[in-house]
């Protein structure tokens, strides 16, 4: 475990996604993530988390592990912030979800189906592993942003 | 989120502000609906002033956007920036719509 690491255990609650947001948000000015990130780390914590609320599952009393910290990705020569949300609910990969079709017109496009394809658009690198009967998804932000 | 709604002469604007998120994503389903149900047949939704979107306020926008073509009313868009216009690129939104700069560009689109 990293010196920079803040862990949030919260219930998978809808009504928490606020509290959710409002953590890892303070853990990026803590470690002075670029703040042109801000809305893109919202955004995939946003999804992730509402993911696990609707389809982890979990019974109400049930906790999430949030946990927010500075890494070295391999192949990736900057610091990267991750986030990483495990629950243990059903086994579910999002990253194995079917990508949507984005040419479609408003009458054949599906309402749904854009939440972790912007995830996947989002971050930098992300993944997915079941360990110990969890659910860990990571989502990582490069440091130092291109441009 | 804010909604501030202005009548005129050729459409009904619809300035949205703050978060289109899980949290008022259906409000502003709940508003485009109101306006449809009034007979409007074009709307322009100023987005300058939205700060942060994600996939619930997509799916508001598209599911608007599916009850606006029954019902014989056009959707514009007009104002994106930062991460909202990039959201919009990134779903391809933005080439399903028509997308203007302004409202004055989107109202004459």
């Amino acid at each position: 475990m990293s010196e920079t690491d803040a862990h949030l255990n919260i219930t998978a609650d809808f009504d928490n996604l606020a509290e959710v947001t409002a953590f890892v948000c303070q853990r990026a000015r803590e470690l002075t993530v670029p703040e042109l990130l801000w809305s893109k780390l919202e955004l995939v914590v946003e999804e992730i988390f509402l993911n696990i609320v609707n389809h982890s599952r979990l019974p109400p009393e049930a906790v999430v592990d949030i946990s927010c910290s500075l890494q070295k990705v391999e192949d990736v020569p900057d610091d990267m912030f991750c986030v990483s949300l495990r629950d243990h609910g059903q086994p579910f990969n999002p990253l194995k979800t079917e990508a949507p079709a984005l040419e479609q017109d408003v009458d054949s496009r599906p309402i749904g189906g854009l939440g972790i394809y912007l995830v996947t658009q989002m971050t930098d690198h992300c993944s997915y592993a079941r360990q110990d009967d969890s659910n860990i998804f990571s989502a990582c932000f490069r440091m130092k942003q291109a441009g | 989120m804010d909604i501030i709604c202005d009548k005129r002469e050729s459409g009904t604007l619809l300035q949205v502000s703050g978060r289109l998120d899980a949290l008022s994503a259906a409000t502003f389903e709940k508003d485009f609906l109101q306006v449809m149900e009034g007979g409007e047949t074009k709307v322009v939704v100023d987005l300058a002033d939205l700060k942060y979107i994600s996939s619930a306020g997509l799916r508001s926008i598209l599911a608007s956007a599916k009850k606006a073509r029954k019902a014989g009313c056009t959707m514009h868009f007009c104002g994106l920036k930062g991460m909202v216009q990039e959201v919009f690129q990134v779903s391809g939104l933005g080439t399903m719509f028509t997308v203007s700069a302004t409202v004055e560009e989107a109202f004459g689109a």
